[in-house]
């Protein structure tokens, strides 16, 4: 996947002025920077749901252009959004089972059950009943079970307590290792670099930084800017 | 006593399986249908005119359903287009002027085309003694369709993966846009659906008294009425708000005539309104 020079805002105001960044297949790539300089904007941007006012998204040997959130999630670029999305008055089998709505692989089930047992345990149970760190489990459970080839997830780790973080992070590693492309932005930068290959430091809209991660992990503005190491 | 409770159990499940359809296409499409009770006018009228040229009133009822289905149909790809392009307020409200004007034309063409014309069905016997009361035969008949009707959209949400897509939408249409689901297609068979379902309510009018052509505003209204006691998400509050409103209505009619009904009609709505904005039977939270 690849975004080149993508320029895009809500309405005349425009958040991302032209920003490029690439995710080859297998790997896992952070978007950091603080609250407000368009991570979410530069998702939603690649997944649709916003109109790019000029540049383009590849993916996968094609450009994404033009093209509706539900057309690029068939094509299996699958967006956990910050705000989870999920169907608060219909069970977690119920949610999972609609993140399948296109596929008939009855084995995604199997392997989200396994990522996530929690999920197993409570298939009845309603998803707005659950607990942030639950519901974070099922969003991420259904963009799962569609099979896709890549992962965006936007801050997973916002609103949950640290321990359910740490559940997340283990779970999200399993799944880099089983070879999925994942995209993530996070606020927590320290635990989203030790996840990924690559990363981006997004400021006031343009990519200002990037690099390896664990050599931005090591970079003294970084440390001090976002890492809270003097 | 008990004949005034039957009727308005009857007439009550006619309203909400007239304002069922209301309430789905504000859920999925978000927008408030003020032409609904001129697409229950539009498949009883059809019915009738296709009983006039001699078909078996059961197969002209069929094919007068199908023509609501396919108005709702030729709506939702056309006139509604516009409204579809925002989201939100704006749509509700562009959906609103969309569907007025609408309902004014066809009342017009009807009013103008068909004036006095009605559709009236008689079933070969007309009571029958259920319990020892005897009820009419037209109105057992009609309470039976419209239980198997909700029966069976009840069992297509709650069971058919296209039912549980339709109640993805209702609850968040972004979260089902990211698994994939077209919710403009997941529309069109909502309002196609939602139109049938009028039409049959038309049809239920015709069979248990009568359907005349000037009738759409008044179908409208009572339905809007029903879905917004209902809660106008919600199918079985809409199924409750509808028996209840109109059993109100059976025994204001009788004890203090058809135009005090109305006003009695309109505060009970509002009273529920009041006690329970969210609608009749919303989950507390």
């Amino acid at each position: 996947m690849r975004v080149e020079g993508l320029h895009a805002g809500y309405g005349q105001t425009p958040v991302l002025p032209d920003v490029n960044i690439e995710a080859h297949p297998g790997e896992a790539i952070a978007v950091i920077g603080p609250t407000g300089a368009g991570k979410t904007t530069l998702l939603k941007t690649i997944m649709g749901m916003l109109r790019p006012t000029r540049g383009r998204v590849h993916y996968d040997g094609r450009h994404l252009n033009g093209l509706r959130a539900f057309q690029v999630a068939r094509l299996g670029l699958a967006y956990v959004p910050a705000e989870r999305e999920l169907f608060p008055g219909m069970t977690v089998l119920e949610n999972l089972e609609l993140g399948a709505f296109r596929c008939k692989e009855q084995t995604h089930l199997e392997r989200v059950f396994e990522l996530f047992p929690r999920l197993a345990e409570r298939r009845r149970q309603l998803a707005g009943t659950m607990s942030g760190g639950e519901q974070q489990m099922l969003a991420i459970g259904r963009a799962l079970m569609g099979g896709p080839k890549v992962l965006m997830l936007d801050e997973p780790s916002t609103g949950l307590a640290p321990k359910a973080v740490a559940e997340l992070y283990r779970q999200l590693s399993k799944l880099k290792s089983a070879g999925l492309t994942i995209v993530l932005t996070e606020q927590q930068v320290a635990l989203a670099l030790s996840l990924t290959d690559r990363a981006y430091v997004l400021e006031q809209g343009s990519i200002r930084l990037s690099g390896r991660s664990s050599e931005l992990a090591g970079d003294p503005a970084i440390r001090k800017a976002y890492l809270g190491v003097a | 006593m008990t004949a005034i409770l039957f009727d308005g159990i009857v007439q009550g499940l006619q309203l909400s399986l007239l304002a069922v359809g209301i309430t789905l296409i504000f859920g999925l499409g978000g927008v408030l249908n003020l032409a609904h009770g001129q697409f229950a006018i539009v498949g009883g009228l059809a019915t009738a005119l296709l009983i006039s040229s001699g078909l078996h009133p059961v197969l002209a009822s069929v094919a007068g359903i199908a023509a609501a289905g396919g108005l709702g149909i030729a709506v939702d790809r056309t006139l509604l287009l516009p409204a579809y392009r925002f989201r939100g307020e704006e749509r509700l409200l562009l959906g609103l002027i969309l569907t007025l004007g609408l309902s004014f034309v066809i009342d017009g063409i009807l009013n103008s085309a068909f004036p006095e014309f009605s559709l009236t069905m008689q079933l070969p016997i007309a009571m029958m003694d259920v319990a020892g009361i005897p009820m009419r035969t037209a109105g057992l008949a009609s309470s039976a369709i419209v239980i198997a009707v909700f029966a069976a959209l009840f069992a297509f949400l709650r069971w058919t993966l296209l039912g549980k897509t339709i109640r993805s939408i209702i609850e968040n249409e972004v979260g089902a846009e990211l698994c994939g689901i077209d919710p403009g297609r997941t529309r069109t068979l909502i309002v196609c659906l939602a139109a049938m379902m009028a039409g049959l309510a038309g049809v239920v009018q015709g069979l248990f008294s009568s359907l005349g052509s000037e009738m759409g505003p008044e179908f409208t209204t009572l339905a809007l009425l029903v879905a917004v006691v209902g809660g106008v998400r919600s199918i079985d509050g809409t199924l409750a708000a509808g028996i209840l409103l109109g059993i109100v209505n059976a025994f204001a009619s009788h004890y203090v005539g058809a135009y005090v009904a109305y006003i009695i009609l309109l505060s009970a709505a509002m009273a529920t309104i009041l006690v329970r904005p969210a609608g009749l039977l919303a989950r507390s939270t």
